[in-house]
């Protein structure tokens, strides 16, 4: 088993693995294959404004620049809350000793915004998962807050159990609200893209 | 810019454009120089094809001979352009020479899960239907909640809001009937409702969900796209 995060419930610990959902490991996949007439493999480049140029994968690159348009060097970035306050770093959940579950709403987890599924595992199936399998039967979701590598934002973490298998779905809940007649609809800006990461069945 | 829209009907086949909203998370940090005013990230580039890694060395016998040119002369730096920022990137297919490419035949290879290469076939077009004359049908297919909600993986979730009179009655009363039966509705394409919905011109195809909350005159109903469900990775 790779690293370990270590759970905790009324007094239960359990150690556990996780590895991560690929829909591409469950439904397959699909790849695009572009070639010219004469049977030459092509791929998407971007072009200069001008034309001129072509640049092709890894030719473009990102730079901190200050209000000026000034360099900033990465050495001296620091990072604020949004209240310009000092933030610290957020540990990672594989080095904390201990992280308590605790009990969950579906309307809480119907909400959130998910970023990864992962399934788990343990060296111990029969002590660890098999006990969560009966805790989650009985508690349906439970839980906590994760963070996989240390930075600055961590994530909800919901466990569940589906056919005694355990995942942990992890994202953001949506700050969703009851709407009444009266509340007035305001128009956002839609800069959400759909990532293609999944592919579920439609092959 | 304006909402997104999608063209549903209700159980008793009435049907209209309805707004939805979704959520994407912002990070708690902000990044700052040491006077503490705001950064901003701008793309430039580094640099181009023809003197990339790839093409360069095509160049040379051998990496030392290129290591050693690299050294003498910077060929890898175009000093007109490197440090350039980059405003519209228009795309362009290129081949293996770099050149560009103006006609391109596309195929798509179809692998199982085991990465296994299954079927070669002309690449589909998949029409984007969620806004179209025929809406997204009220399939009359429920799920309970509380047995399902483990059973598929909601890789995204809408807000469906109203932006009437008209369109609250509609959505409040959906949001009811469906909180009353404790259940997911599945709405999609289709004359039953039960097809997938497509959101964009070849974009992924999703099974909608509908969840319905009351508190009171308000409601809350949810969409929850699934393309996915929760199936260990280890069952053979």
């Amino acid at each position: 088993m790779a690293r370990a995060i270590n759970l905790s419930f009324s007094g239960t610990d359990y150690s556990v693995g996780i590895q991560k959902v690929d829909r591409k490991k469950i439904y397959g996949y699909t790849v695009v294959d572009v070639k010219d007439d004469s049977g030459s493999k092509c791929g998407l480049a971007t072009i200069t404004d001008d034309g001129k140029y072509i640049l092709s994968k890894g030719c473009v690159g990102y730079t901190a620049l200050n209000e000026k348009n000034e360099y900033v060097a990465t050495s001296s970035i620091k990072m604020l809350d949004v209240d310009g306050n000092a933030i610290e770093k957020i540990p990672s959940s594989f080095d904390a000793e201990k992280i308590e579950l605790e009990k969950a709403t579906l309307e809480d987890y119907l909400k959130l915004h998910v970023k990864s599924v992962y399934e788990l595992n343990s060296d111990n199936e029969d002590v660890d998962i098999k006990a969560l399998v009966a805790l989650l039967k009985a508690e349906k979701v439970m839980r906590f807050k994760f963070n996989y590598r240390t930075d600055y934002d961590d994530d909800d973490a919901f466990l569940l159990q589906s056919d005694d298998t355990v995942f942990m779905v992890i994202g953001s809940i949506s700050p969703f609200e009851f709407i009444g007649l009266e509340k007035v609809i305001e128009e956002v800006s839609n800069d959400e893209e759909y990532d293609d990461d999944f592919d579920f069945g439609m092959l | 810019m304006s909402l997104r829209k999608i063209h549903i009907s209700n159980s008793k086949a009435r049907n209209t454009l309805i707004n939805f909203k979704g959520f994407t998370p912002v990070s708690k940090a902000v990044k700052v120089d040491q006077n503490e005013k705001p950064i901003n990230n701008k793309k430039i580039i580094k640099g181009i094809a023809n003197t990339s890694f790839e093409m360069l060395s095509k160049q040379y016998n051998d990496l030392d001979e290129f290591a050693e040119a690299l050294i003498a002369g910077n060929p890898e730096i175009n000093l007109e352009v490197t440090g350039k920022f980059l405003g519209q990137t228009p795309k362009v297919y290129i081949n293996e020479d770099l050149n560009v490419v103006f006609r391109v035949n596309k195929i798509e290879k179809v692998f199982n899960p085991q990465g296994e290469l299954k079927e070669e076939r002309n690449l589909r077009h998949l029409s984007a239907n969620v806004t179209e004359e025929e809406p997204l049908k009220w399939s009359g297919k429920f799920f309970p909640i509380e047995k399902s909600f483990n059973k598929f993986v909601f890789v995204r979730t809408y807000q469906l809001l109203h932006d009437s009179g008209l369109t609250f009655d509609f959505l409040y009363n959906m949001a009811k009937e469906l909180e009353e039966k404790k259940s997911f509705l599945l709405l999609g394409s289709g004359s039953k409702g039960t097809g997938p919905a497509i959101f964009q011109e070849n974009g992924q195809a999703f099974r909608i969900f509908l969840e319905g909350r009351t508190q009171g005159d308000n409601y809350m109903l949810l969409m929850h796209l699934s393309n996915l469900e929760f199936k260990s990775l280890n069952n053979e």
